[in-house]
């Protein structure tokens, strides 16, 4: 579901999300692919949040868009949209990551099977993605870049050097929970860092 | 339910960065999968988190490692020596013996070399011997050992002569702007400092004894 290199549908691009999933569930075309339009990124990072995959996370959001459409009936208004997505993607995580478990040793340890799931981006990508891209690259370096330096250096260890949570508690001299508090406080101080600018497809 | 309530938000960034054992990941998964809040809450992080990842992976995997190259110290002779012999060692077999032919072929030739190089200076000059020596004043005297002495302008007072039987071809006077030295190991070297002329012939005059001028002398005595 390449939606992102689709075209934008002028006529339903500025519906809310309820009123989106009611014209899906009324037979409007373009109305649930505007919805994976705006969520798919969201949904894909939660994917990856839980899978640390990039190949499992693009597969997991895929199953959890085909499984809300499949449950667009069933939708009652009663939760925002986004949590009604958030907890199909989650229970789809949470399915690959049993159906991970279940698996043999000797097929998650097999080499050749870890190169062959090497996630391969798309190169399709629309000239309108490379910009909402480069618009977006441009505002998540300016709040990295203008985070406190106690969090900016957990963040550049633990994401660019991947670094381990002892490894970091080691090499900065500090107690291993304020490294995770310092992380989690950097991630919330990018949210409303990020909030300020139009990051996010909408 | 609350996020402050669940306290399960400190548990975000080990599950997000897969370091929860696992008996804690499925306490954790079970507790998302039923909070609503913590789900949403989640995303939220989580799509943070990605933000960051993707800019790591955008804008800095396709840098190059940068190479650094680290000053250190001349290696000595013997330093250098001991890293060729440690890096023959550990060659193939077959480069090893390749190598070692070599070397030796190398090594034989040289000496071959120059053992006949020594031998031909030791014919070519050699130290005045006891044994009657035959220059121009003295030709006369013994006609009938025949040698051959090269006469030059500069060394007449040191006789060269050959103590073989070969005869010697003698040198020539040098054309102008040669510069004639002897050199140690050398019997004469002629160093150039002009680059000879082609009528530089016609001002060479060759000078030498040659055997047919003690012949002509015998015979008009």
């Amino acid at each position: 579901m390449d939606v992102a290199s689709a075209p934008r549908c002028s006529n339903v691009n500025h519906h809310s999300d309820e009123k989106l999933v009611e014209m899906a569930v009324t037979g409007t075309p373009d109305a649930f692919g505007e919805i994976v339009r705006r969520w798919e990124r969201k949904i894909f990072a939660l994917c990856f949040g839980m899978l640390g995959r990039e190949d499992e996370a693009r597969d997991a959001a895929q199953e959890a868009f085909i499984a809300a459409f499949k449950a667009l009936p069933r939708f009652r208004g009663e939760a925002k949209v986004s949590s009604w997505l958030h907890r199909i993607a989650v229970n789809q995580c949470l399915t690959t990551k049993r159906r991970n478990r279940t698996r043999s040793e000797d097929l998650l340890n097999d080499e050749t099977n870890e190169e062959d799931r090497i996630f391969v981006a798309p190169d399709a990508y629309s000239p309108m993605y490379r910009a909402e891209r480069g618009e977006r690259m441009n505002a998540v370096r300016q709040a990295v870049t203008s985070l406190p330096v106690d969090l900016r250096q957990v963040v550049v260890m633990k994401e660019f050097e991947e670094m381990t949570f002892q490894e970091i508690s080691d090499t900065l001299d500090v107690p291993l929970s304020t490294v995770k508090s310092r992380l989690y406080t950097a991630l919330k101080q990018l949210k409303a860092k990020l909030g300020r600018v139009p990051v996010e497809i909408v | 339910m609350k996020i402050a309530e669940c306290n399960a938000s400190d548990q975000f960034v080990d599950y997000m960065y897969g370091e929860m054992p696992e008996d804690r990941q499925i306490v954790f998964e079970d507790h998302l999968a039923s909070c609503q809040a913590c789900t949403d809450e989640f995303a939220e992080v989580a799509n943070l988190r990605f933000s960051v990842y993707e800019w790591r992976k955008v804008e800095f995997d396709p840098l190059e490692t940068p190479v650094f190259a680290i000053p250190s110290a001349t290696p000595s002779l013997g330093t250098l020596i001991a890293n060729w012999a440690r890096s023959w060692a550990s060659a193939p077999g077959y480069w090893n013996a390749a190598t070692g032919f070599a070397a030796i072929l190398l090594l034989v030739l040289a000496g071959g070399y120059f053992l006949i190089y020594n031998n031909g200076e030791q014919l070519a000059v050699s130290e005045p011997s006891s044994e009657p020596q035959l220059t121009r004043e003295n030709a006369t005297a013994e006609p009938a050992k025949p040698s051959v002495t090269a006469v030059t302008d500069r060394f007449e007072g040191a006789p060269v002569t050959s103590t073989a039987e070969m005869p010697v071809r003698p040198v020539a006077k040098p054309p102008r702007g040669a510069n004639i030295r002897q050199s140690r190991g050398a019997a004469v070297s002629i160093n150039f400092q002009a680059p000879p002329r082609l009528n530089e012939f016609e001002e060479i005059q060759d000078e030498s004894l040659r055997l047919s001028d003690m012949f002509d002398d015998i015979e008009s005595e």
